[in-house]
């Protein structure tokens, strides 16, 4: 009994708690971080398509109007700043890559909204589709994945 | 850049000159690249860019629905390079913007813009 005792109450053995304890600390902070990041990713990517599909929609809209660019100039501004608010709504929900791909995207829209002429409205239309289809084919890569 | 980037751009440029009818398109036969046997081609159209021949065609692709355990229609288009002999060399991925792009391409061959200004006797909007 006195054996048991001085096992359990050796200053060896409450190191070893000690040490435990450290771990179990971490592995909980991994644990959390995690879930985080999966809920995070979860989360974000259950709105993707549908806000892509509205940015499909705006930026063919963009494209009907741009050709008439000097009287329509007000629906122009209307429609850039529809695409920019999704575009922003999407940006946090993005891997680092395409969040990039969204701040390059947003800086052609306000761009164009400051200098508000015809060519770099068109720029912020090039951008927009190069954009969408990044997150199409990240969202293939993703469906692929899921499927495996 | 990457190839998407950069043909999402191409088609950017290319919806800007056919509105601005800087670009013309002809209707041709259906050009196919990488479909499967029951695609459709329903319509396409054929222009001349920078010494390249390219070509936009709109199509209806069989998808079949596992979860329904059948087959559907789904619109789409496709841009595709052609070679001097007017055969596929290559087709673009898909990207968005094409169906804009078909749109005016469709548009301009049609020349019901053109038409328009003549009838109501406006000057061309580029």
């Amino acid at each position: 009994m006195t054996a048991i005792l001085d096992f359990f109450g050796g200053p060896w053995f409450s190191a070893i708690g000690s040490a435990a304890s450290i771990v179990s600390l971490a592995v909980t902070v991994y644990v959390a971080r995690t879930v985080w990041k999966v809920e995070r990713r979860f989360l974000g990517r259950a709105r993707l398509p549908e806000q892509t599909r509205a940015l499909k929609r705006h930026v063919d809209e963009l494209a009907t109007i741009l050709n008439e660019f000097d009287t329509r100039k007000t629906e122009v501004a209307a429609v850039a700043a529809k695409c920019r608010a999704v575009v922003e709504s999407m940006r946090g929900k993005l891997d680092r890559t395409l969040q990039s791909k969204a701040e390059r995207t947003l800086a052609a829209l306000d761009q164009a909204a400051r200098g508000a002429n015809k060519d770099m409205a068109w720029d912020a239309h090039a951008q927009i589709l190069g954009f969408v289809a990044s997150i199409e084919e990240a969202q293939k890569d993703a469906q692929w994945v899921n499927e495996r | 850049m990457t190839l998407i980037e950069k043909t999402a751009a191409l088609v950017s440029k290319l919806i800007r000159l056919t509105m601005e009818r800087q670009l013309q398109w002809q209707p041709r036969a259906a050009a196919k690249f990488g479909l499967a046997p029951n695609d459709r081609v329903l319509r396409c159209y054929e222009t001349e860019y920078e010494g390249r021949r390219l070509a936009i065609s709109e199509l209806n692709r069989a998808a079949y629905d596992r979860y329904t355990d059948s087959t559907r229609w789904e619109h789409d288009f496709q841009l595709l390079a052609l070679d001097d002999h007017g055969n596929v060399q290559w087709g673009f991925p898909g990207i968005p913007g094409l169906s804009s792009l078909f749109s005016a391409a469709s548009g301009e061959a049609a020349g019901i813009d053109a038409w328009l200004d003549g009838v109501l006797g406006h000057a061309p909007s580029a």
